[in-house]
């Protein structure tokens, strides 16, 4: 076992005493006690004790994997005594004295923000030679400024002012031990200011309409404090002094899950960042006003989508530069919502934290709720038409027409996708398998309500079809082994999705028909659905029952089932279409994986780094690092390694 | 000047380059490895190098066993494999070219390198910002001719890692221009004469280099050119053993992935 806790707690004097123990139950009923999980930084090392230790240092470097490098290569034997934990004091390590301890610790004095040392007597932390050396506010940090709330009613000034607190608090925290999040500050209150300024434009209004927005805004700023008051008490868990602040999950109470954060962190501004450089809705928004119309019902047949190949208006043909702000989420662990995503947050699966480093838990899901922002806000330029006058797109689309520019057009589109897959989805309810003349549909002329319904019923299956195909093609490099791996491992954990299984096919047979050669809607269908089979069969085989696989496996090969699914499909491939044709960039694809760290090596791209290694490696793409990992996950959470392996992945992150 | 080389080395060298403090000569090298001849086979100096044949003495396994030798390669202590080495200083470091036609003989000088330096400060290896030396072919401000890049492809979903295109000016043409956008620098070949000589030597961004050396008159052209990708500013150090990115373990002998290039 590599894992052991270093464990503290008071006696009745209020010493402060040492404990290293296998099981945290064993102290934390003991008066002030907190713990934390520490594996030695080379795997297969001597789990932790604090047998043999005089001294410990626990350094909170600015970055954790170039400290690591630099200890574990550069320092001979130290090495076998040094440890890694998620906190921000994520590098222990045991020296016979507190002198070796500070000499230790002046070799890194330019790298850590801060550390702290603990002097040993018996089990006794020696308060007299003991030390800490506090990090210091990052000089580059400004802190913005508190909202003002004089223009606010009493609901609205509440959740303001308690935002201001919080907004404090985090700066505080951020800038002592994670000032790269400084432009995750600036736009989470530009967001709140930009909210509170409607609310004070809509206070004097007092129709039904200016009410319900306010109310939604409220809630707004309801959500932002409560995601902000969570990462301050996850980014803030295990500052120093360490011990005087209990981070209230038992299993990191006493080092907190600091480093974690600033992984997601890492992670998160990567994918934000690359996707902000390319501005697609902006692009969109700024460019398509003013390009010619194209044809929306083109793909003749829905079988011939070549058309479109011709007409050089996607996103990555566009000469715009970007122009619009980022936005910003709060990315941190959840147990309650998983993997999830909202205007204000992105949370992680809680897993993570000891799994990451499993197929069922890994860190790439989040691209998945990523893209799911990315499209929200490309469909938003595009069309809602729960807002907009949508009498003019009905009345084209009743009539055929093109629209007056490339913005109606994809308008025009939008509707033309919601009504296939209406359409086919009605088909497929009629197919029972004895043959029947099939009476298909096909809502020639829609109304207003007709339109919205439509919306209301599809829009999720759109926007998750069009996700699916951009995570393939831009994250997982259209690898089907990778791709589905990733997402059935994550699903089989997922209850709500073995109520829908069919729909879960359907979702990623159209992400891998974007990769099948162009043709008919069946044999397009029947290649992505052996590839399919193909992968679901090999998940299958691995020792966990997972009856969500079972039950997709089932329908694949139940010729009913099949034939179903392959009636829905001509509808999902309209959208495949529309992804591949206007929103999938290339540009954007390289840049998301751009690392000068890769190398090739036998035509394969990868960084050639082995759990326990430590390179000092600036990782420029954690996407192409996460990718490079995945091959060489455990299936399953479970056991030491995968846990010892989650740190050391995420440290190199940092 | 040098001798000339046995024509069983007539053929792609490979080479890494090294930092470490405790190796700033041929004597260092000899003395940490515990198993060399004290005395080079050949010295030249070439440009802010100093150059060294050395024999490595091994077991005889690290040459391919289609290499039949005479019993002119034993020695007492062991089978000599014929290494060249150079060395110089770069902004205060020490550092150092192991070249050798056979891969895993390389391999087994860094081990015992490495084990040689164990306890302290560990080996170091050259690597390059090859976007910089890609910009400063294309802006002409090199001595040296890029006849030869390649390109990391970024977006081509596993079908195409990487592009080479070959020609008098290949960072200039158009081709190049168009897939800037999804493509990464990712390895160079240039060329260097001198009288009526020419060499060509390829370094890639994780740090291996390779030539053609039919003569090892050639081999001062090469630390020449090394020189001038030096004076570039865009070398860098890293922790990862440059043979480790290129090659897979069982390899043995210098590749690329096209015909290994002859000189005329």
């Amino acid at each position: 076992m590599s894992k052991r806790y270093l464990g503290i707690w008071a006696d009745a004097d209020g010493n402060r005493r040492i404990v290293s123990c296998a099981n945290p139950v064993e102290i934390l009923h003991r008066s002030h006690a907190q713990v934390s999980p520490l594996f030695p930084a080379i795997p297969g090392g001597d789990a932790f004790s604090v047998a043999d230790a005089g001294a410990l240092l626990l350094l909170v470097p600015k970055s954790p994997s170039s400290l690591l490098a630099r200890l574990v290569n550069d320092f001979g034997e130290i090495r076998n005594h040094t440890y890694i934990s998620h906190g921000h004091a994520s590098v222990i390590v045991k020296r016979p004295t507190a002198r070796d301890c500070e000499a230790l610790a002046a070799q890194f004095i330019d790298e850590v923000r801060g550390f702290e040392i603990w002097s040993m007597n018996g089990d006794m932390i020696d308060p007299e030679l003991s030390v800490m050396r506090e990090p210091s506010p990052d000089i580059a940090w400004q802190q913005p400024e508190p909202i003002a709330v004089n223009a606010l009613h009493s609901e609205a000034r509440a959740q303001v002012e308690q935002f201001n607190s919080n907004l404090s608090v985090f700066g505080r925290l951020a800038s002592l031990y994670a000032p790269e999040t400084h432009e995750l500050a600036l736009a989470i209150r530009d967001s709140v200011a930009f909210v509170v300024s409607r609310l004070a434009q809509l206070q004097a209004d007092e129709d039904e309409e200016s009410i319900r927005e306010s109310i939604g805004l409220e809630v707004h700023l309801v959500e932002v404090n409560a995601v902000l008051t969570i990462y301050c008490s996850q980014l803030g868990s295990g500052a120093l002094p360490l011990g005087s602040d209990l981070f209230p999950v038992g299993e990191y109470s006493l080092l907190g899950i600091g480093s974690m954060c600033r992984g997601a962190w890492r992670i998160y501004s990567h994918l934000n960042q690359t996707f902000s450089r390319h501005d697609h809705a902006g692009i969109i928004q700024r460019a398509y006003p003013k390009l010619p119309p194209f044809d929306p019902y083109a793909p003749r047949g829905r079988i011939d989508y070549s058309e479109w190949n011709q007409l050089a208006i996607r996103v990555e043909d566009l000469d715009e530069t970007p122009e619009t702000e980022s936005r910003q989420h709060i990315p941190y662990f959840s147990s309650r919502w998983g993997f999830h995503e909202s205007w204000n947050a992105i949370s992680l699966s809680w897993q993570c934290l000891y799994a990451a480093a499993t197929k069922e838990w890994n860190l790439l899901t989040i691209t998945h709720e990523y893209l799911h922002a990315h499209i929200r806000d490309i469909f938003g330029v595009i069309f809602d038409p729960e807002r907009a006058d949508i009498s003019k797109v009905v009345s084209d689309f009743n009539s055929k027409s093109k629209g007056d520019d490339a913005l109606a057009s994809m308008r025009l589109a939008y509707i033309e996708a919601v009504v296939m897959i209406e359409t086919m989805a009605w088909t497929a309810g009629k197919v029972d398998g004895t043959n029947q003349e099939i009476e298909t549909f096909v809502p020639d002329r829609l109304s207003v309500d007709q339109l919205r319904a439509l919306y209301r019923r599809h829009t999720e299956l759109v926007h998750e079809v069009v996700v699916h195909v951009l995570d393939f093609w831009y994250v997982y490099d259209g690898r089907d082994d990778v791709y589905v791996n990733s997402i059935w491992s994550s699903w089989s954990l997922v209850p709500s999705v073995a109520n829908r299984v069919p729909y879960y096919v359907l979702r990623t047979i159209s992400a891998l028909a974007s990769t099948s050669p162009p043709g008919t809607n069946p044999a397009m269908f029947e290649h992505a659905a052996a590839r399919l089979l193909e992968s679901l069969r090999l998940i299958n085989s691995r020792e966990r029952v997972r009856p969500v696989v079972n039950e997709a496996i089932r329908l694949l090969e139940d010729p009913e089932s099949r034939r179903k699914l392959g009636t829905q499909f001509a509808g999902s491939r309209f959208v495949v279409e529309l992804t591949l044709q206007f929103f999938k960039d290339s540009r954007l694809n390289a840049a998301l994986v751009r690392d000068t760290g890769v190398a090739v090596i036998d035509g394969h791209r990868t960084y050639n780094m082995e759990f326990g290694d430590y390179v000092g490696l600036s990782i420029e793409s954690p996407i192409a690092f996460l990718l490079d990992r995945f091959p060489g996950y455990e299936d399953q959470a479970g056991s030491d390694r995968v846990e010892h392996e989650s740190i050391w992945q995420m440290l190199q992150l940092v | 000047m040098a001798n000339r080389t046995s024509p069983t080395e007539q053929r792609p060298f490979t080479a890494v380059v090294v930092r470490h403090e405790d190796l700033t000569s041929l004597d260092d090298l000899s003395r940490l490895i515990g198993r060399g001849e004290p005395r080079p086979v050949s010295e030249f100096s070439a440009g802010h190098w100093k150059v060294w044949r050395w024999e490595y003495l091994h077991t005889r396994n690290l040459y391919p066993a289609s290499n039949l030798f005479g019993d002119e390669r034993s020695r007492e202590g062991g089978w000599a494999h014929d290494i060249y080495v150079g060395q110089r200083m770069i902004a205060g470091a020490s550092f150092m070219v192991l070249a050798s036609p056979y891969v895993r003989l390389l391999r087994q000088l860094n081990e015992e390198l490495k084990g040689a330096l164990s306890k302290g400060p560990a080996l170091r290896y050259l690597n390059v910002d090859m976007s910089r030396v890609f910009a400063s072919f294309q802006s002409g401000s090199s001595q040296l001719t890029a006849t030869k890049v390649t390109l990391e492809i970024l977006d081509e979903l596993e079908v195409l890692e990487l592009v080479s295109l070959t020609g008098s000016n290949p960072l200039n043409s158009k081709l190049h221009a168009k897939i800037q956008s999804v493509a990464a620098p990712y390895a160079i070949r240039v060329e260097i004469e001198s009288g009526m000589q020419r060499a060509r030597l390829s370094i890639d961004r994780v740090g291996n280099l390779w030539w053609y050396q039919s003569d090892e008159r050639k081999t001062e052209l090469i630390f020449l050119a090394l020189d001038d990708l030096i004076n570039l500013g865009a070398a860098k150090v890293g922790r990862r053993l440059p043979l480790d990115l290129k090659f897979k373990r069982d390899v043995n002998s210098s590749q690329d992935d096209s015909t290994p290039e002859e000189d005329d």
